[in-house]
């Protein structure tokens, strides 16, 4: 395992409010896939990503049984030696990239600042050039066709697309373990959001980066990921081989979730898709126990106790009463 | 009986004055032609400035065509005819979070139209602003709420009854899909497909998910650089697509499922 998260709890403490965001959340990384971690808005994705990589702001609290990374328990670390490991191995990108990137420079002084220096052989005074020519590279492997122009452009002047190929030559310039891209598509035209797709696939495999898929896109995540974990309102749902879990959920969120996309469902057109009824409670008032509760078609009374997870047949689900369960 | 909505020629032409003796055109839709009868949904697909969105801006009256003309059952729609065509022909954007004002609430949001566009007093209004609601399946007490008090799924109803206040035959929606979580584009796909079987709405939807389209449209139009290359019957096109784009399109998302190719 690369990343071994075991209840994981992240708490919001304001003067007002105490109350888990995250709440006992587990997850294992295998080291060399594509793993996606999928929720809706607010589930805590995002959240557990900034936990992960210790940044976030005084008035959270992160607690866990254990976390993990390559067999050492970041949370016994010191925050130096902690963010060093953070910084060496662990990269990420966001959505809105054009966003990301400092508007003032061209794209080839970000991209060569990323550049570690032990990458650059040669003395000091033919650094200069051994640097262009890695950011070339670096631009070329992304996939960037126009790279010369590519280099000495603004990020205004790129496509949100070519931005965020921009955003992935930054962060494998280190050669990361891990790259956590956040909704990286999201917003994105289906054309340049499987360019993405694809070029995260292409990286994975071919530089043996593992790859923590953050989106609320199903149906990406059922083409590109091996393994998913499924977060609703800040609990772990499920988790699993993305194959195993679409013939056989266990839980009844995954198995609505994947109804809801009509191709997968095999609906008639025009017919009523499977979903919930109501919508994600709000972080002032989440339910006690299980969160789907008010909105899950199975609940019974034992549900306000929270479900502790269970492991069975390779899944990883949290739930009282799990379905496909004959057999 | 006069079809629903008639589009004869429709085109838009883009000029831009580069230098005072100089302009630059540019060709956004190519002159278009097609019937929408009610109870029934046309979809519109294709790669980022095809031209999807022109043609959804100039229904919905937002922009102004260069040529051609659009026909309500049997009536010529005026460009200055705003009335009529946004009574019977409205429009929903992408992102409902910034088309709605947040500083003015539900109840004024769903108010404003049936001001300017009826001649209702003010009780027939609030009935029709509950009706709309329950509609959309919201409580009445939402007239109090602000938009920014609202999940993204509410405000994606709130968007939806402001566009049905006014009883429109046609909804025009530009991607109103694309940003929404699983569990709300659900719900929203149920009640569009709902709202179509109760009173006979036809839609007019831009998409990016095949998935979707396959499942809510009758009729397709794919678009390449201003012209609608491919069109017809949507089972049909994309069971067997003839021309690139479609393939192409269809080949990004049919990997679904397949994984590693
Ligand atoms: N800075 C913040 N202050 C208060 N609450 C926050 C903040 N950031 C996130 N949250 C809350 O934490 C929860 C998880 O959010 P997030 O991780 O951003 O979800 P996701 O990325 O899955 O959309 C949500 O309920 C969100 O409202
Ligand atoms: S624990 Fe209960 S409420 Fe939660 S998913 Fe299972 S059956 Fe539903
Ligand atoms: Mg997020």
């Amino acid at each position: 395992m690369l990343l071994d998260v075991r209840n994981l709890t992240v708490t919001l403490k304001t003067e007002s409010l105490q109350v888990d965001a995250i709440d006992r959340m587990s997850l294992s990384l295998r080291a060399g896939s594509i793993h996606g971690l999928v929720g809706e808005t607010g589930s805590g994705k995002s959240l557990f990503a900034r936990a992960l990589t210790g940044t976030l702001s005084d008035k959270w609290h992160v607690r866990a049984d254990r976390m993990f990374w390559q067999g050492e328990d970041l949370l016994r670390l010191s925050d130096e030696r902690r963010n060093q490991i953070i910084s060496r191995d662990i990269a990420m990108i966001f959505q809105e990239p054009s966003q990301c990137l400092d508007p003032t420079r061209t794209v080839g002084e970000q991209v060569s600042e990323a550049i570690p220096n032990k990458d650059l052989s040669g003395g000091f005074f033919s650094r200069g050039s051994r640097r262009k020519e890695r950011v070339i590279e670096l631009l070329k492997r992304v996939g960037v066709k126009r790279y010369e122009q590519c280099f000495s452009s603004y990020p205004h002047e790129l496509s949100e697309g070519l931005c965020q190929k921009v955003m992935i030559a930054i962060a494998v310039a280190r050669r990361p373990k891990l790259l956590i891209a956040d909704e990286p598509t999201d917003a994105m035209e289906s054309a340049t959001k499987i360019q993405i797709l694809r070029l995260l696939q292409k990286l994975n495999q071919s530089k043996d980066m593992t790859v923590l898929l953050i989106t609320h896109d199903l149906e990406a995540v059922s083409q590109y990921a091996d393994e998913m974990t499924i977060l609703y309102s800040g609990q772990s749902v499920e988790s699993g081989s993305v194959k195993e879990l679409l013939k056989n959920p266990f839980h009844p969120y995954t198995d609505i979730l994947f109804k809801s996309i009509p191709k997968l469902g095999k609906l008639e057109a025009k017919t009523r898709l499977n979903t919930l009824p109501g919508s994600v409670p709000p972080l002032q008032h989440l339910p006690t126990g299980c969160r789907l509760g008010p909105r899950c078609p199975n609940a019974q009374k034992e549900c306000v106790v929270t479900p502790k997870s269970v492991k069975t047949k390779g899944h990883i689900f949290s739930c009282h009463y799990p379905i496909n369960q004959s057999k | 009986m006069a079809e629903l909505l008639e589009v004869e020629n429709l085109s838009k032409v883009y000029e831009r004055r580069i230098l005072p003796w100089k302009k630059q055109t540019t060709v956004a839709l190519e002159s278009v032609s097609f019937k929408l009868a009610s109870h029934s949904t046309l979809a519109i697909v294709g790669d980022t400035g095809s031209g999807k969105s022109t043609l959804a801006k100039l229904l919905g009256g937002a922009e102004q065509p260069s040529t051609g003309e659009i026909r309500l059952l049997g009536k010529k729609v005026h460009s200055g005819d705003h009335k009529n065509r946004c009574r019977n022909i409205r429009m929903i954007f992408q992102d409902p979070a910034t088309s709605l004002n947040p500083s003015i609430s539900i109840g004024q949001i769903l108010e404003e139209p049936l001001k300017l566009n009826t001649q209702l007093t003010a009780n027939q209004r609030q009935d029709r602003i509950r009706e709309t609601l329950a509609m959309v399946g919201l409580l009445s007490d939402y007239i109090w709420h602000y938009p920014n008090m609202l999940s993204s799924g509410q405000r994606q109803r709130i968007a939806l009854a402001r566009a049905l206040i006014l009883q429109p035959k046609i909804i025009v929606a530009d991607k109103p899909f694309a940003a929404m979580d699983p569990s709300t584009r659900s719900q929203m796909v149920n009640l569009f497909l709902q709202l179509q079987a109760d009173l006979g709405l036809s839609y007019v939807f831009v998409s990016h998910n095949l998935n979707i389209v396959r499942h809510i449209s009758d009729q397709l139009f794919v678009m390449e650089d201003g012209k609608v290359v491919e069109r017809g019957d949507t089972q049909t096109i994309l069971a067997d697509p003839k021309q690139v784009v479609t393939k192409k399109l269809l080949y990004s998302q049919q990997m679904l499922g397949t994984k590693k190719g």
